[in-house]
């Protein structure tokens, strides 16, 4: 993303400038690519297209957002992520032949799989590994953990795919848990393309007080 | 003549719902609170948009950057081991894991909600189950019955039930805790489809335990959280977000009390921490003296007075506060003494088929019906909860998405359609049991001040603290009967063969340290919490409870409360 400049804001990554000044949209079509092969979830349910505000209050896309956020995380493995990921692209079982590279033994193959689960984790959860930790080697755990922008978790995708609210953000009404949720496993619903106007700039934290309010 | 007709120190439930009661007899009162949060609408959003960016979502995260957190520390805000000072903490089963958090309205911010009344039996465990028992079996813990029957308390509970809003089932409870055909305030939740599927499958059952058979009947768990819209707040929209925090007010918090005992006049005066009371030579409290960090001059030490004072902090932070008082030394036999908790395990499994947890509140369900009998004269009374939360603090999407995202595990390092299917497959077959022990009265149970001093210069709490094998052999239980039912349920168990001891969690209810008795002599205060040594001087919440069964405390303290109103508003 050549000509964009990332600033650390509450310990996330916010763009100054829009980040199609930087990366190119090919990349950008190559990582929506990327994420739709890696998640296994489709082109519909990724929330790929959702819109935030950045500091400035320019609006970016989801997949904006997230680029540029695991390119200043893990600028080396991506970087090798991304490659790899061309030249499987346009093979009809790109995604086998992909795994199949992340299946091997060498440290660069370790280095792709280090990218390629970011790359899930913040479609699915919206938080990635802390480049300054390891996950646990038996277990694949990691407690070291960085979240997203305030209002990027009600996104996270793998909520979608089990049939659940994102915590604290239920859109049902009381009651609903009583059903079987209306999904088919292995396809679920796609998202709502409703863009969110969340401001990235958190106000002043603790100082509200306001008693009584009724 | 005292400044304020009632001092109410703390502002969780039991404070709280001193503050509504007592400001509707007309008097003057002021409720001296440590935190400084707000009550209403904006400040649960302010909980949220902390909660919502942390990639690490504890049952703390929203409220780690409330204003001066420094001045007033707690578990809420740092490792449990951190704010206490626990010397013997070299083990896991030496180590007092309870925690709570100072705000005003308390833990109830983050509280599960449920609600179940105690059964008789748990007011008598020693006349009942123990008399015959040598404590050198139990650990030589000083069990004693409550000075008070379930038959006394009943009326209260049923007022609490209405004060909290519970949503309940009568008629799964009226064999388990009596209720002479009283309803609850609002029907029981609905039972999940997980939980459905699930008793469909398990069918009629029962376990023996010690020899004597019981039920198994899963229920709807009494819990206070609307099922319909009840006292302005709307029903449960099962965010499955109760533990940490409720985004909509439909789970019961200490702030409904506070914010109508705002609307009665009460003087909520936030940023207040207590550091001790005086007392006149003859036992009488005549100044409560606290610190206020967000004034220019936090460590100078302030005064107020009142006719009757209410120590409403919580198990640790009142002995804590007596002791500091000097009112009572560290040797105390009772103050201070008899810390107790419900210690949990968790035994897991996966269903025969997708269950879809997640749905709903976190708890819905739980077997209560083997919580008495005659077993107790051997080990522990306990509970079990049908999780609805997939496998809890043991297994959720992040842990499950990331096993199968091992980059030091090629093998089985998984992407697209493969990832997608184990992913889905694991999270949506997801079932856990809790169980919830009881733990006995132990003398060595204790809290004391520590040498070690917080931000304001108050000396914090040093805890000495040990589970006994009558617990531990509880927990052994309730792994075991786990287990029969996940076979009955036909889900596979995933563990050990016996519960690791070690593993065992906290529930965070912490009780007892300023027990009640008939009797000045073996007890700290009445059954309405009024200090024998100290007549203006109420102590309420589960502080006071001389066990703590296996339930959880909240109703009980409330239903305590609610009687001892009556008798407060007669100083």
């Amino acid at each position: 993303m050549k000509g964009a400049t990332a600033i650390a804001l509450g310990g996330a990554t916010a763009l100054v400038g829009t980040a199609a000044q930087g990366a190119n949209a090919t990349d950008h079509e190559a990582f929506i690519a990327l994420s739709v092969t890696l998640t296994g979830l489709t082109a519909a349910e990724l929330p790929a297209m959702v819109e935030q505000n950045d500091a400035l209050g320019v609006r970016l896309k989801l997949y904006e957002i997230y680029f540029e956020r695991l390119r200043s995380s893990y600028p080396a493995e991506f970087r090798e992520l991304l490659v790899a990921w061309r030249e499987v692209e346009d093979k009809p079982d790109h995604e086998l032949v992909l795994s199949e590279k992340l299946a091997a033994m060498d440290p660069a193959a370790e280095r792709l799989r280090v990218a390629a689960r970011q790359v899930v984790k913040i479609w699915l959860l919206s938080t990635i590994d802390d480049p300054r930790t390891k996950p646990d080697v038996k277990t694949g755990r990691n407690n070291g953990q960085l979240g997203g922008d305030l209002g990027q978790y009600q996104y996270s995708a793998i909520w979608k795919l089990i049939g659940a609210p994102v915590p604290g953000y239920s859109s049902f009404s009381h009651g609903y848990w009583v059903n079987k949720p209306g999904i088919k496993l292995d396809a679920g619903a796609a998202y709502s393309l409703l863009p969110i106007s969340t401001d990235l700039l958190l106000p002043d934290i603790g100082t509200i007080v306001e008693l009584p309010d009724g | 003549m005292a400044e304020y007709d009632m001092v109410i120190i703390g502002s969780g439930v039991a404070g709280a719902l001193c503050a509504a009661g007592l400001s509707e007899t007309g008097r003057k009162i002021l409720v001296l609170e440590a935190a400084q949060n707000g009550l209403g609408v904006a400040q649960r959003e302010q909980f949220r948009r902390v909660w919502d960016p942390a990639p690490g979502k504890s049952w703390n995260t929203p409220y780690l950057r409330t204003a001066g957190i420094r001045y007033y520390p707690s578990p809420g805000s740092a490792d449990t081991r951190i704010y206490f000072d626990q010397p013997d903490a070299v083990k896991s089963l030496l180590t007092f894991k309870g925690y709570y958090q100072r705000l005003a309205g308390g833990s109830t911010w983050a509280w599960r909600g449920n609600t179940p009344r105690m059964m008789p039996g748990d007011f008598q465990l020693r006349s009942k189950y123990l008399s015959k028992v040598s404590p050198d079996d139990y650990g030589g813990a000083n069990v004693v019955d409550w000075p008070l029957s379930y038959d006394d308390l009943k009326p209260w509970y049923l007022k609490a039930e209405h004060e909290l809003g519970v949503s309940g089932n009568a008629e799964e409870w009226e064999a388990l805790t009596p209720r002479d055909g009283a309803k609850y305030p609002m029907p029981g939740q609905p039972k999940s489809y997980s939980d459905l599927t699930l008793i469909t499958r398990m069918g009629a059952k029962t376990v023996i335990l010690d020899g004597e058979e019981l039920p198994v009947e899963i229920i709807t768990m009494a819990q206070a959280r609307n099922t319909e819209a009840y006292d302005g707040r709307p029903a449960c929209e099962g965010n499955h977000n109760c533990i940490p925090l409720c985004p909509t007010g439909a789970k019961y918090d200490a702030t409904v009390h506070l914010k109508r005992a705002a609307r009665n006049g009460v003087e909520i005066r936030t940023g207040c921490v207590v550091t001790k009371l005086d007392a006149s030579p003859d036992g009488h409290i005549s100044r409560v003296l606290y610190k206020q960090w967000d004034s220019e001059s936090p460590q100078m030490e302030r005064a107020v007075t009142g006719t009757t004072v209410i120590l409403a902090a919580n198990p640790i932070e009142t002995p804590k506060i007596l002791f500091n008082s000097g009112l009572y030394a560290e040797d105390d036999p009772y103050v201070g003494k008899h810390l107790m908790d419900h210690i949990q395990g968790e035994c897991l499994a996966l269903a025969p088929e997708a269950i879809f947890p997640f749905r709903g509140p976190q708890t819905l369900c739980g077997i209560d019906s083997l919580r008495d009998g005659n077993y107790r004269s051997k080990f522990a009374s306990f509970r079990l909860t049908l999780g609805n939360d997939g496998w809890g603090r043991a297994g959720n999407p992040t842990s499950v998405v990331e096993e199968n995202l091992n980059p030091a595990e090629p093998s089985t390092f998984s992407i697209g359609k493969t990832l997608r299917h184990k992913t889905v497959d694991k999270l949506t077959r997801l079932v856990r049991f809790g169980f919830s022990a009881e733990q006995l009265p132990q003398p060595d149970n204790r809290v004391e001040l520590s040498d070690k001093l917080d931000d304001l210069g108050i000396r914090r709490p040093k805890i000495h603290y040990a589970v006994h094998k009558y617990t531990q052999e509880a927990l052994q239980q309730g792994y075991r009967i786990s287990k029969e039912l996940f076979a009955a349920m036909g889900a596979s168990h995933v563990g050990e063969e016996k519960f690791p001891l070690d593993d065992w969690n906290t529930a965070a209810h912490p009780m007892g340290t300023c027990r009640m008795g008939k009797n000045p002599s073996d007890s700290v205060v009445d059954k309405f919490g009024r200090c024998h040594n100290h007549k203006n001087l109420f102590v309420v919440g589960a502080s006071v409870f001389p066990t703590g069964s296996a339930t959880n405390p909240v109703l009980t303290l409330a239903a305590l409360t609610l009687m001892a109103l009556g008798e407060m508003g007669k100083t």
